[in-house]
């Protein structure tokens, strides 16, 4: 009887992942972050930038300013049966410039080192 | 098999049957924001960059004179499907198709507002829509 249980199990387990599915996406390059530690305000010039990370995706004038905005996207999908979930997140690199073309600020942030798999569509 | 377990057991492949032609989907860009994840943003006093250090890189920055404004954008969406005529998929020769849907997504937008200097000037959020939930009356 203890056998015919165990067997049940696995045929349940092998149903419920004959309907699981898991996908992943991106959108552009991962961000070196040694590349972006080597961004030095008041001597890394515009052309170094374009050097290190490519053209940018977005030029932005905003205050007199030029900024560079590299971005990349990653996303995470979790299918099981009649249940799904899609997360969507985004790393983001903004690279200020002064008006003679050296490296005002940056500002960098990441998150899809939080993105996660997940299927439960219910709650946060 | 008594009559009470027969029933049970009916009653147990209903439900199975009908969650089975239900789908329950879910979409998050991004996580969001709260209001009291930007309290401490004081106009006048906080900076860019102490905000960047709380919340992030923003989505988008863009200029506005010598104003600069700096967008965070995070979506909720929710979508709830039943087909009742997957019911009929065990004994019909055909799989018509009597759905009912809907599909909700609030977005919302956390804007910050800086001078030249990067102090933040204003702060807001653009819009605030009601909270979605999983529903598929359509009408």
């Amino acid at each position: 009887m203890r056998g015919w249980g165990m067997v049940l199990m696995l045929v349940a387990s092998l149903g419920l992942l004959n309907g699981c599915a898991f996908f992943r996406g991106h959108f552009g390059e991962d961000f070196d972050a040694e590349a972006i530690a080597t961004l030095q305000k008041g001597t890394t010039t515009r052309a170094d930038v374009a050097s290190r990370f490519g053209a940018p995706d977005e030029i932005i004038h905003a205050a007199d300013r030029d900024i560079f905005h590299y971005r990349r996207y990653d996303s995470k999908m979790g299918f099981l049966l009649v249940i799904s979930r899609f997360n969507i997140k985004g790393d983001h690199l903004y690279v200020f410039f002064n008006r003679d073309g050296i490296v005002d600020d940056v500002i960098y942030g990441k998150r899809t080192d939080r993105l996660e798999f997940q299927v439960w569509p219910f709650g946060d | 098999m008594r009559r009470g377990q027969a029933v049970t057991a009916l009653c147990l492949l209903a439900v199975v049957l009908t969650l089975g032609s239900c789908q329950w989907r879910r979409l998050t860009v991004n996580d969001p924001i709260k209001p009291e994840d930007v309290a401490f943003i004081q106009p006048g006093q906080t900076s860019l960059a102490e905000v960047v250090a709380k919340l992030g890189a923003p989505d988008e920055i863009k200029g506005a004179g010598h104003l600069m404004v700096a967008r965070y954008r995070f979506r909720d969406g929710k979508y709830f499907k039943i087909d009742m005529g997957r019911l009929l998929a065990f004994w019909s020769p055909v799989t018509p198709e009597m759905s009912m849907a809907r599909g909700q997504v609030e977005t919302d937008v956390f804007q910050v507002v800086t001078d030249s200097r990067g102090i933040v000037r204003e702060q807001a959020f653009a819009f605030q829509s009601p909270a979605t939930r999983f529903n598929p009356w359509p009408f």
